[in-house]
């Protein structure tokens, strides 16, 4: 298995706890605190998911999500949203935006952990099934 | 008809006959006859209706359609003149009469007759047929012509009698009816009684039943009437003709004979005739002036320069005229009496007649005449009282209009009647002529005596006589009356006319006076008695002074002087005093009546106006009243008319233009207060002006750069039309300004709220995640469990100060923030504050720096809230930085505080978000900050002025910022609250 996950987190403890929570999963882990080298971690290490925070300095999350959905190579990339903006208006954002998921602050680890199995699960599934349309 | 064939109708239904009719005619020698049979007589007259070619009809009398006599009847009504010949079966005589009679041409019986007697009798019925209707014929267009002829005579417009040769009237008619004034049944079978001569054109007289005579002229001519010869007399009125041939002959005569000058002219004034009259009078012969133009024979004087057009266009205007005028001839200047009178007629004007007597002679002498009688004449024309002029042989030879005035005697009733005249009382007559026989005599005399005039009435005059004497001669006498009734019943009129005014005086509502000039009542009317209070008696007692208000005194002396002095004072405003104490105020005029230039008294009438001035004042007041509160409202009021132009406007909104109210009343308040050339749209003007209620409406005015409140009333008339407005315009820029604040602030406090439920958030999710963690034992390191464990330390105690800050911003929103003050060193605050950042700088590879002197005085400070402060402000600092960049806090004392410098080389503060840095829930731009919830500068503010100091910020983007707070050095000018507080 060994997927990779991109965490784009600023804060310092929720990246190290998503990271040994993933870990502890047997998933390979890469962090990134901002926007940009999050775009920068996603080109050149290929992560198979992201998990992306909102509240970032610099770019946000909606607009990294964005701009990901927007380049054909990341366009199908699992992206699982975590963050502390609770309200209805912002999860109906990252839909909007193109986020496979979103989970609310303060998530359960566990809960983390089981929606990016089930994203990837998904993504597995997907994938030999458009190969089929496209061969 | 021996070429022709002749056409017969056989009517016969026995066969046999026809046939041996038929055989017979065909053997005719004489003529050929085309015989067409018919068996009923209905086929017989429809053939007959048809064929207008049969020359003759033979019938018999009984056929299956018809029996008798009657046949004959309905052939004949089918074709009149179509010979009908019988041939019957019977030899009966009298049928064959009666046949006859009906209008058949022959009754033939069969069996009797030879073929050519047959023949002859056919031909004879038709000759005899044709015969007959010649006959008739000429007897019908004989009779015609004799009616034309009749008509003729009846239509005739000139009268027409027809006479038989025995002289007796046969006809008349309508035109003679009535110019011989009779009836036709009078006239017909009367004799005539002029002589009749045909040929010949007489003149006769006509005397009418009335009496009165026409003329006529009379034809007579030969003509047959009803078969016998008669006179037929044409008569024509010339009665009117005669009598203009009269007239015409005697008015030549008396154009010949008058003695005035006569001229004719046409339309334009051309001279048609001239008698020698006027030849005399001009000099000119009538040959010299025919033909000429009036004006160019005769000089008319003008008086006046242009008086003749004068003169044309009145005399075409009116058709006639007459003046005397003065013409020049050769012979010099003459009056003329001049008339001129158109010739026309209904529809036209032919020309002028005038007629002019010379009155040169008549005008010198009423000339002289009115010269020598003008001035004496006009004396007793004039003279009021009545006078006679009386001859020496007592007849009256003139009276003056007074004499008819006053004894009502006209002229025509006197002059001429002697005495005893009818103006003498009869029981007064002897005594009378005693005095006149006097006057007559040469002595003037004069009586008193009682007069009589027309209507009986009796009157004293005083009657002077003076007779008038020329060459020692008594020419006439003078009479006049002196009519001593009027003065007596003047005299009493006066009395009567004083009383009344008396009278007026006492019920007047005014308040009259009558003051001697030293200053004693001699008349005060009701009113003013009632008025001041005081009883007749009392008044008598008074002088005008005791009621003059001492204050009035001096300019009621003045008024006094000048009343006294016959000045009329028109008016007067004063105060009296009444007997009560009371001041009442008055108003009216002076003025005083003298008697033989001594002033007797003044007399004042004055009104009680106190009510009247005080109502004054209350308006006055009320007035000014309003005034002020117009002008004291701030806001803006204006009266506006129906056409949006300012009445009136109040002195704030004036000022507020930096205007006069009178360079802005007359203006449209859409352009003054709009900048438009039209009524803005929404205007609550106008709406008030069709709703008739009180509208509204929020604008911006541009001008003065305000939001403004407008209210608009409407002011009514008293029939409920809407005549002006009333505009209230409130300044609402602050109440606009601070709603849009709000609006802002609600803005900020839900951003703030969404910040402060993820700053929370944040912490938390480390802390449960890894608490979750390590309770479900996925951390079997001991070592990683540690460094969890301190994580969950350091972010709970984050959370901690969090919700702190919170604390501290509801204690300051709520006003009970406090700080506790003590005196003490205030450096290790700072550099302890300063090092809790060593670690995050060192991860962020920032360069943190201090430059605070050991020596750094001592101050009066909460050294807590203080290090929450340079917390807060490195903090920032440090956020705001990248990697490799500085942050250095300094501290120097400065005059009399202390200045702390927080300095960073980082990415700047955005010139818009300066102002608003330290404002509460502000945070700048998003994307720039990492979480915090917009508090910490707002706090720290609040914290450094509630030392006593000031904080501030300069930034320049992209080179870093620079947050400076001041705290004062005595530790005075804060607000202390260790003894309010004291377990804080």
């Amino acid at each position: 298995m060994n997927e990779k996950i991109l965490v784009i987190e600023d804060d310092p403890a929720t990246s190290r706890l998503v990271d040994y929570a993933l870990r502890h999963e047997g998933y390979q882990v890469i962090t990134a605190s901002n926007g940009l080298v999050g775009i920068r971690k996603v080109q050149e290490e290929k992560p198979d998911l992201i998990i992306l925070d909102v509240m970032l300095p610099g770019m946000d999350g909606f607009e990294i999500c964005h701009r990901l959905r927007s380049e054909p190579a990341t366009a199908e990339l699992p992206i699982l949203m975590l963050s502390a903006k609770a309200q209805e208006i912002d999860r109906n954002t990252g839909v909007k935006v193109g986020a496979d998921d979103y989970l609310a602050k303060p998530a359960d680890p566990s809960e983390i952990v089981s929606r990016v199995g089930s994203l990837l699960a998904r993504k597995r599934s997907a994938a030999p099934a458009r190969e089929k349309v496209n061969g | 008809m021996e070429d022709k064939a002749i056409k017969v109708l056989l009517i016969e239904d026995n066969p046999d006959d026809a046939e041996l009719l038929k055989r017979q005619l065909a053997r005719s020698q004489n003529g050929h006859f085309a015989v067409t049979t018919v068996t009923t007589l209905k086929e017989g007259l429809k053939l007959l209706a048809w064929d207008d070619g049969i020359d003759l009809v033979l019938t018999d009398l009984s056929l299956p359609d018809s029996h008798g006599l009657d046949t004959i009847t309905r052939v004949i009504y089918q074709s009149k003149h179509t010979p009908v010949v019988v041939l019957s079966g019977l030899d009966d005589e009298a049928l064959a009469i009666k046949a006859v009679h009906m209008g058949a041409q022959d009754y033939l019986v069969k069996g009797q007759m030879e073929g050519r007697q047959l023949e002859r009798a056919l031909f004879y019925a038709i000759e005899r047929s044709r015969l007959q209707s010649e006959l008739e014929q000429y007897t019908q267009e004989v009779g015609k012509s004799r009616d034309n002829l009749r008509k003729i005579m009846e239509k005739n417009a000139d009268a027409i009698v027809v006479v038989s040769h025995d002289r007796h009237m046969r006809f008349v008619n309508p035109a003679a009816e009535s110019l011989l004034g009779r009836r036709k049944k009078e006239l017909i079978g009367k004799p005539f009684g002029f002589p009749l001569e045909a040929g010949e054109r007489t003149e006769i007289d006509i005397i009418h039943p009335g009496g009165e005579t026409s003329v006529a002229e009379m034809r007579v001519a030969d003509i047959d009437w009803e078969g016998k010869p008669a006179y037929l007399a044409s008569l024509r009125d010339v009665t009117e003709h005669k009598k203009t041939e009269i007239a015409l002959r005697f008015s030549d005569a008396a154009f010949r004979s008058i003695n005035e000058s006569v001229i004719a002219t046409d339309l334009d004034y051309a001279i048609t005739h001239w008698n020698e009259v006027s030849e005399r009078i001009y000099g000119i012969s009538a040959a010299e002036a025919t033909g000429k133009k009036i004006l160019d024979v005769i000089e008319i004087a003008e008086i006046q320069p242009g008086e003749n057009a004068g003169r044309f266009s009145k005399l075409e205007n009116s058709g006639h005229y007459q003046e005397e005028q003065l013409h020049r001839t050769k012979y010099g200047e003459v009056w003329v009496d001049v008339h001129i009178q158109a010739i026309e007629d209904d529809s036209q004007r032919y020309g002028w007649v005038i007629l002019a007597t010379v009155i040169t002679q008549r005008k010198h002498a009423e000339e002289a005449l009115k010269q020598s009688e003008e001035f004496s004449s006009s004396l007793l024309q004039n003279a009021p009282n009545p006078i006679a002029v009386i001859n020496p042989d007592t007849s009256v030879k003139f009276i003056n209009p007074a004499f008819e005035r006053l004894l009502g005697f006209s002229q025509a009733e006197i002059i001429g009647s002697k005495a005893p005249y009818p103006w003498w009382p009869e029981e007064a007559r002897e005594e009378r002529q005693a005095a006149l026989k006097e006057a007559l005599t040469g002595a003037s005399n004069t009586i008193e005596a009682t007069n009589r005039k027309k209507n009986g009435e009796l009157f004293w005059a005083v009657i002077n006589s003076v007779p008038v004497t020329s060459h020692g001669k008594l020419r006439y006498l003078l009479v006049n009356w002196v009519d001593t009734t009027e003065r007596k019943q003047a005299e009493e009129k006066l009395r009567e006319s004083e009383e009344r005014y008396r009278e007026l005086f006492d019920n007047a509502n005014d308040l009259i006076q009558s003051v001697t000039p030293d200053g004693h009542f001699t008349y005060v009317n009701k009113a003013w008695r009632e008025a001041l209070g005081y009883s007749e008696e009392e008044v008598a007692n008074l002088t005008i002074w005791d009621i003059i208000h001492p204050d009035a005194i001096p300019h009621c002396k003045e008024i006094f002087q000048r009343a006294i002095a016959g000045e009329k004072i028109n008016h007067i405003e004063t105060v009296f005093v009444t007997k009560d104490g009371r001041a009442i105020q008055i108003e009216g005029n002076a003025t005083s009546y003298a008697k033989e230039g001594k002033i007797l008294a003044t007399r004042g009438i004055f009104r009680d106006t106190t009510e009247r001035k005080q109502a004054e004042q209350s308006i006055k007041r009320a007035a000014e009243e309003w005034r002020i509160t117009f002008d004291s409202i701030n806001d803006w009021v204006s009266i506006h008319d129906t056409d949006f132009k300012f009445i009136r406007v109040n002195k704030s909104l004036a000022s507020a233009f930096k205007k006069n109210p009178k360079e802005i009343i007359g203006k449209h308040c859409y352009q003054f207060l709009h900048g438009g050339t039209q009524p803005i749209p929404d205007c609550p003007h106008i709406k008030a002006l069709r709703t008739k209620k009180p509208a509204k409406a929020e604008l911006e005015l541009p001008d003065p750069g305000i939001y403004a409140e407008i209210s608009v009333s409407p002011i009514f008339d008293d029939a409920g039309n809407v005549v002006a407005t009333v505009h209230i315009t409130k300044d609402i820029t602050q109440r606009k300004r601070a709603e849009e604040k709000m609006r802002q602030i609600d803005k900020m406090k839900s951003e703030f709220l969404s910040n402060v439920s993820h700053e929370l958030r944040t912490p938390l999710q480390s802390i449960s995640g890894f608490i979750k963690l390590l309770r479900r034992g996925q951390v079997p390191d001991k070592e990683t469990r540690q460094e969890f464990l301190e994580i969950i330390d350091r972010e709970s105690q984050y959370l901690g100060n969090l919700i702190n800050s919170l604390l501290d911003m509801s204690r300051l929103e709520s006003g009970r923030f406090e700080i506790n003050k003590r005196p003490g060193p205030i450096r290790d605050t700072i550099v302890d504050a300063v090092r809790i950042f060593e670690g995050l700088a060192r991860d962020k590879e920032i360069t943190l720096t201090e430059d605070i002197p050991e020596n750094l005085p001592e101050i009066e400070a909460d050294s807590e809230r203080l290090r929450q402060v340079v917390i807060n402000l490195v903090g920032n600092a440090i956020k705001f930085s990248d990697p490799g960049g500085s942050v250095t806090v300094k501290a120097e004392r400065r005059n009399r505080e202390l200045l702390f410098q927080i300095i960073d080389r980082g990415i700047g503060i955005p010139e818009e978000a300066m102002k608003h840095l330290f404002e509460r829930f502000y945070r700048a731009e998003d994307k720039m900050v990492r979480g915090g919830a917009g508090l910490g500068l707002y706090i720290s503010k609040q914290i450094v002025e509630a030392h006593g100091g000031r904080i501030w910020a300069e930034s320049q983007a992209d080179k870093g910022s620079t947050f400076s707070f001041t705290l004062p050095l005595n530790g005075k000018g804060g607000k202390t609250h260790e003894r309010e507080n004291p377990g804080h």
